[in-house]
């Protein structure tokens, strides 16, 4: 394959088992661009799918549409009424969902960074058998 | 027996779990586990960013996934001597 493109596929590889790891761990609640934006910022540097998850969390989850809305009990007394859909994560699930998701978005930033440095044809050998040969080859 | 009453306990729930919209059941039991996938997509991604040669990519991923669990497994293991074995040795005031 010319280019990267076989480095760029196991890097896929990687950050994907990651993300598609925390979501089924945490559903997609763990990724939350308003409740969690701190993590969020993280999650983000998974690019598009970061945000695809966290506009199916606000259009299944906090719509209500996939799961009954229950209500909390408040925080104060005289506090607010809060309802959170009955598939929310928490706990563990929420935790380590959240973590691998975020582990994701800091491996995909670093992948990225490497890409934008790396030479287009290092997917080739650099020393062997097979780098002989296209020495070989190219003279 | 144990296993079967184990898969009994279970079942109902994974049974009834929807994948990716809710949480996976039981995490608190088996989280501990996750330390696996965690180590083979981290090892993955960085291996393919230093990794010279492709080739030899699968096995230097594979070495460094079983050293992060390796050094997790022993930073638990020095935990667990610390804190349940040496820590009531101490003599109390």
């Amino acid at each position: 394959m010319a280019g990267n493109v076989r480095r760029g596929l196991y890097a896929m590889a990687g950050v994907l088992l990651l993300f598609v790891t925390g979501v089924a761990v945490g559903g997609i609640d763990c990724v939350d661009r308003t409740e969690d934006r701190l993590w969020f910022i993280g999650q983000a540097g998974s690019g598009p799918i970061a945000f695809g998850v966290s506009y199916a969390n606000d259009a299944l989850l906090k719509s209500g549409s996939a799961a009954p809305m229950i209500e909390m009990p408040p925080s104060r007394p005289d506090g607010p009424k809060v309802t959170v859909s009955a598939f929310k994560g928490i706990a563990h699930a929420n935790d380590f969902g959240t973590l691998l998701v975020f582990l994701a978005g800091l491996l995909n930033v670093c992948v990225m960074l490497d890409a934008a440095v790396r030479e287009p044809s290092s997917d080739e050998p650099v020393s062997g058998r097979r780098a002989g040969e296209r020495k070989a080859g190219a003279a | 027996m144990t296993l079967l009453a184990a898969v009994d306990a279970v079942a109902p729930a994974v049974l009834a779990w929807t994948p990716f919209l809710q949480p996976a059941p039981h995490v608190d039991k088996w989280w501990w586990a996750l330390i696996v996938p965690t180590a083979v997509g981290i090892a993955l991604a960085y291996k393919a960013t230093r990794t010279r040669e492709l080739v030899l990519l699968p096995r230097e991923a594979l070495r460094m996934s079983v050293q992060i669990v390796a050094a997790v497994a022993g930073i638990a293991l020095g935990l667990y001597l610390l804190v349940i074995v040496l820590l009531p040795l101490l003599p109390v005031e």
